[in-house]
């Protein structure tokens, strides 16, 4: 373990600012025992090593070097900035999260049902603290995530949506987040979304970073958490795409919490970042609910990514289904560990995972991890896992069909990654990640 | 005393009644066709024979030479001399079908107190049934219906039904899923096993099976009821006319 | 397998219970209880060891207590280890008093006739034909059969004891290469306090004409064993090695710690076979043998081959992971098992491949069946070092459940430093199909019947590969195990 004391420069510095920035602005502090031991919590694990079997694979600390300072929430981004981090083409409500803090003056909410709430997760914190205690925090295990802990402890700002019974949002809600600053900064997000009985919601999430002064992009740290809970029959659509450049580090979390017969899935497409670990956990805890996760990841340089996925299936008759793929160029490092968990009591379960992995250069790693635990005898659970390089034969076959063997590298990859693509429902997005995907691939 | 009394029987799965006050009665040596539309209780009725526990007989009766069969385990039943063809019948990877039908034949003839078979001799019957039922013998050293096309399993069954000698055999769409030259093959197989002590009910769809295996009773089975019963012209009416007119008569909607 | 019938199967599987449960009643010198360096001392004084070995042991016994006070009790595995008191056991027992037996005619009759009842007879003129045994009951080769005809070809099979007196150079040149003792706190117990297990050496060329068999058995109560095997194939040489094992039943645990060490040189093929039936404790899950096993084989020639083949039913708590290190260009590893736990068993077991030559292949099937109240985890690592080109792994684990008290786990670890490397990993989990019991029963088969001949049929492919000797062995006891798991 890191040990918070000797941690050089900005963890023990940013506890003690962010403190400052999150309890001192004269708001109601409803949630200050959450915060106070979310505080402990990390303060008593510290942050994890490749010695803990979770993080076996992923040293952060080149990547936690910086002096990082705390994200400036006053800040301001140009709607240029904003543009860019959009996805083209997709008709979608904006929210804009600048530095951790929401932004209500660049964002457009419009067209949206009026029955429900969205909004910023800070403001609606101090409008109606109770009815956001309910949810907040409930399903994240802090114990077992010392970066959910940071985060719970210091952390309080992004997108809130609450959709009521019934409703349907058909309009996706496009949430930007971008870090603007001219040295290495240390940023959080938080969002909560709740979503009702019977009721949807899409939310797809993107990532930007903005350089000031010179131009150059800031070196940043992220550690975001997004917690979906879904109503019974309810049906949530989540993405998030990372493309902030190889300067980019951060750890994630998204956790969803279903009641029955709803459907979640939760979908990450990783593009250029630096050392990142995107953490997933979902638990379909009613009767005949049906979570969806998966991701693609493209790593070139020296970039870093692990995936780390658990589906704890505690109620009967469920279903997961999980697909991650990784192309590894260069020194590039891809990690994939997927936990299928289920209880005794998750009889009639029906957990499918798969993960693939492809290595294109001497120097690139991949390392998988899939692991079943089983404790309910009435189950199909699977887990498959490839890696290795394109099939030799399947080049030729293409070249002895006249095209290049360039070429025919390129349309194996891109039908490789084409796989997870399949799995987005938006067209705009679809072509926009399909686009990315051939541009990554270059 | 018939072979086979089944009176009043009215079963459900998940509080879903599906046989309503079924009766028949099966003498040795006869051939009983059971005819219906989908979801009239065919199978129902087949699996409740069968002894599969998914059921609940909440009245009712089913003798089986003259002892209570709802009262026996399934490989009770079947060591009385019951035996069942499945729909779909299921394969067991790794286990030779050599292994299965031994451990089965000599299940039955300890029940029936009959000494066990030698290896030699179990060999020797296992050829002989196989050319009777005109089934490939190399089937015969594969694992149990694994990676059996379709008409190879229902073939299998066929085979296996004249290994156990059973008093009753009941074929449960025996005829579904076959073209007419593997339907030819099958109803041969089974027209041969006919005789004076046996007894057999064909569950079934459609009429063609009929052309082959020629029923002494035919029998519609609507709403969980059997609403009709004749001789085999019945299943040429049913085949001219369809169902509706008896679905009508029974007050069911298709 | 053409003289035992199923029937014959089945008859013995009515035979329910562990039935190696019992107690040879003989005396046996005793080392002194507690682990020390008088009690390392001791033994290596009663073998009359050169002094090389000694210092061998007190340097392993060293680090054991070093990681024993650092905490470095392997944790990782997935199972619920109570706390081992290291000083409360025997660290060596010599059974009929004897530490070596030169002659099996100085052999207490009680000892020959109980190893007879195990299925072992050991008299030459009785023995199994094709197969030489081993024999070592807690700390002491009793028997080694069939040693002068192997001698004709070169090949020396005897017990450890035996070839660090006669073979001093080829144990200490081989000895602790592939697992040294700093590898994991059992191995370095075992370097400490080995007792005794085969020395097997195949010279250049030779392909062993016989099966060689080491059977292992506990009986004292409160005592480890620690047995050391160590086999050495070399150029073009071929061998099968097939070992057993089983203990009597007792309240109280017994600690099992082995070694196994395979070294293969160019284009040398071994294959080893364990049926391991270590009393599992009582159904209530008191007693039983812990099973904490090291067992690895370095493939260091070009082309050499080593297969492993495990079926495990036996032991309270299994920690074993039979491995390979495909150094040599084109080595071959390849790792089969069977682990069946019932009743309050915990097994982690699985294996390594470690990919470090050229065009490297290794494969791994494994199969893990839980009923009762078990859990049962399948843990394997594949890694493909940087230089190993063109290397391939398929995997596949499959667990069966019998059962909704039990836990059926898998944990690969796949780890890819080569681009040319491909690798594949399968695993299913689901429990035996009811519509396979009823199909089963409407055949006339009873239920227990029918889960045997489910769990053989899932298992066969496995059991397919132990030697014909073992194979009818391994099918019975699977089934013995199973008696009781219905429903």
């Amino acid at each position: 373990m890191i040990d918070l004391e000797k941690q050089p420069g900005f963890l023990t510095n940013a506890t003690d600012a962010l403190a400052g920035a999150f309890s001192g602005d004269g708001a109601p502090d409803p949630f200050h025992d959450l915060r106070q031991s979310a505080r402990q919590s990390f303060e008593g694990k510290g942050l994890p090593t490749t010695k803990d079997e979770a993080w076996k694979y992923t040293d952060l600390r080149a990547a936690l070097k910086a002096d990082y300072q705390p994200a400036d929430p006053s800040a301001t981004v140009s709607d240029e900035t904003i543009q860019q981090a959009r996805i083209p083409g997709l008709d979608a409500a904006l929210a804009v999260v600048v530095n951790g803090a929401f932004d209500a003056e660049r964002s457009d909410l419009s067209g949206l049902p009026e029955r429900i709430t969205v909004g910023g997760l800070r403001e609606q914190v101090q409008r109606d603290p109770a009815g956001v205690r309910d949810t907040f925090g409930r399903h994240v295990d802090l114990d077992r995530d010392a970066f959910a802990a940071l985060n719970s402890a210091f952390s309080l700002d992004g997108l809130y949506l609450s959709v009521p019974r019934g409703v349907a949002v058909e309009r996706p809600i496009e949430v930007v987040h971008i870090v603007t600053a001219s040295g290495p900064t240390f940023v959080q997000g938080r969002n909560l979304i709740v979503v009702g009985e019977a009721a949807q919601a899409t939310v797809i999430e993107t990532f930007a970073v903005e350089g000031t002064g010179s131009g150059e992009p800031a070196e940043t740290f992220r550690n975001d958490l997004t917690e979906i809970v879904c109503g019974a029959a309810g049906v949530v659509r989540h993405v998030r795409v990372q493309d902030e450049g190889p300067d980019a580090h951060g750890v994630s979390l998204v956790q969803t919490y279903q009641e029955r017969d709803s459907d979640v899935s939760t979908l990450t497409f990783t593009f250029s970042t630096g050392t990142v670990r995107n953490n997933t956990v979902m638990v379909p805890a009613g009767e005949g609910g049906q979570s969806t996760l998966g991701g693609l990841y493209i790593c070139r340089g020296g970039q870093h990514v692990d995936t780390n996925t658990l589906v704890d299936h505690v109620a009967p008759g469920c279903q997961s289904n999980e697909l991650f793929k990784g192309i590894v160029y260069d020194q590039g490092t891809g990690v994939f560990n997927g936990k299928v968990f289920v209880q005794r009591e998750a009889q009639q379960t029906n957990a499918y995972q798969q993960s693939q992995g492809v290595v294109l250069s001497p120097e690139a790693r991949h390392y998988s991890k899939p692991e079943l635990e089983i404790y309910a005898d009435d189950v199909k659970c699977s887990h498959g896992s490839t890696t290795g390089a394109i099939e030799p034969e399947h080049i030729f076959y293409l070249r002895s069909r006249g095209v290049s063997e360039a070429d025919a590298r390129a349309m194996l990859l891109y039908a490789f990654a084409h796989d997870v693509v399949e799995m987005v429902s938006m067209e705009p997005l679809r072509d926009h990640l399909d686009a990315m995907i051939a541009e990554r691939l270059k | 005393m018939s072979l086979l009394s089944i009176q009043n029987l009215h079963a459900s799965v998940e509080d879903h009644e599906i046989l309503k006050g079924l009766s028949l009665d099966v003498n040795a040596g006869e051939v009983h066709a059971i005819m219906g539309p989908n979801g009239s209780g065919k199978s129902t009725l087949a699996s409740v024979l069968a002894g599969r526990d998914d059921y609940d007989i909440s009245q009712g009766s089913v003798t089986f030479q003259g002892e209570d069969l709802l009262e026996m385990d399934p490989e009770e039943r079947t060591r009385e001399g019951l035996f069942l063809a499945f729909q779909y019948p299921v394969e067991l990877p790794g286990v030779s079908t050599h292994q299965f039908l031994r451990t089965a034949v000599n299940s039955v003839r300890e029940h029936r107190q009959l000494d066990e078979l030698s290896v030699s001799d179990f060999l020797k019957l296992m050829k002989e049934k196989a050319e009777f039922v005109n089934l490939d013998p190399k089937l015969t050293q594969r694992s149990v219906n694994e990676g059996f096309s379709g008409g190879e399993k229902k073939r299998a069954e066929i085979f296996q039904m004249a290994m156990l000698d059973p008093q009753l055999a009941i074929l449960d769409e025996t005829d579904s899923g076959l073209d007419i030259d593997a339907l030819r093959v099958v109803s041969e197989g089974i027209n041969k096993l006919r005789n004076e002590d046996r007894a057999f009910v064909l569950i079934t769809h459609y009429q063609r099976l009929l052309n082959f295996i020629v029923p002494d009773r035919v029998h519609v089975l609507v709403g969980g009821r059997i609403v009709r019963s004749g001789g085999p012209e019945l299943a040429e009416e049913l085949e001219a006319k369809g169902y509706d007119w008896l679905l009508d008569e029974a007050g069911v909607s298709a | 397998m053409s003289t035992y019938t199923e029937h014959d199967f089945f008859e013995d599987v009515v035979e329910q219970g562990y039935k190696y449960g019992f107690v040879t009643d003989t005396p046996s010198a005793k080392a002194p209880k507690g682990l020390s360096e008088d009690t390392v001392r001791y033994i290596s004084a009663q073998k009359e060891e050169p002094g090389w070995l000694l210092e061998y042991r007190l340097k392993a016994l060293a680090h054991f207590f070093k990681l024993l006070d650092e905490g470095k009790e392997p944790s990782w595995a997935h199972l619920n280890v109570p706390a081992i008191d290291y000083q409360d056991a025997y660290y060596f027992a010599a059974p009929g008093d004897r530490v070596k037996y030169d002659s099996i005619d100085d052999v207490p009759q009680e000892i020959l006739d109980d190893f007879e009842k195990l299925g072992i007879p050991l008299r030459e003129q009785a023995a199994l034909a094709g197969v030489a045994v081993d024999a070592v009951m807690d700390s002491v080769s009793v028997a080694t059969t069939f040693k002068e005809e192997l001698a004709k070809d070169g090949i020396i099979f005897c017990s450890f004891s035996e070839a660090v007196q006669n073979h001093p150079e080829l144990v200490r040149a081989n000895m602790g290469k592939v697992v040294p003792y700093t590898d994991n706190l059992y191995a370095a117990l075992n370097a400490a306090v080995f007792s005794d297990g085969s020395f097997c050496y195949i010279p250049k060329g030779v392909r062993c004409p016989m099966e060689l068999s080491t059977y292992f058995r506990i009986n004292e109560a409160n005592t480890g064993q620690f047995e050391r095997t160590l086999i050495v194939c070399e150029e073009g040489g071929y061998v099968s090695y097939m070992e057993g094992c089983t203990a009597p039943m007792r309240e109280e645990y017994q600690l099992h710690a082995a070694t196994v060490e395979i070294i293969a040189h160019d284009d040398a093929e071994v294959k080893y076979s364990t049926v391991q039936n270590w009393y599992p404790g009582s159904a209530e899950g008191k007693g039983g043998v812990y099973n904490f096993v090291t067992k690895r084989a370095l493939c260091s020639g070009r082309n050499s081959k080593v297969t492993w083949t495990q079926l495990e039913t036996g032991s309270a708590i299994t920690w074993k992971y039979p491995s390979c290190i495909l150094k040599g260009d084109g080595s071959v590893g390849e790792f089969y098992s069977v682990a069946f736990t019932k009743d309050y068993q915990q097994a982690d077991t699985g294996t390594k491949m470690i990919h470090l030559g050229k065009n490297t292949r290794s494969t791994i099937i494994s199969k893990g069946i839980s009923a009762g109240h078990s859990n049962n985890s399948y843990r394997g690592l594949v890694k493909v070092n940087p230089k190993a080109e063109n290397a391939r792994n398929f995997s596949q684990c499959d667990s069966l459940l019998i059962g909704d008290q039990c836990g059926a786990h898998t944990f690969p670890y796949i780890e890819i430093l080569n681009h040319t490397a491909q690798v594949e990993h399968e695993a299913t989990t689901s429990k035996v199909g009811e519509d396979q019991m009823f199909y089963c029963q409407a055949r006339g088969i009873s239920e227990q019947d029918a889960l045997n001949l489910i769990v053989n049929g899932y298992a066969k492919e496995i059991l397919a590969k132990l030697p014909m000797e073992f194979a009818v062995e391994a099918q019975k006891l699977l089934s013995v195990q199973l008696e009781g798991s219905v429903g």
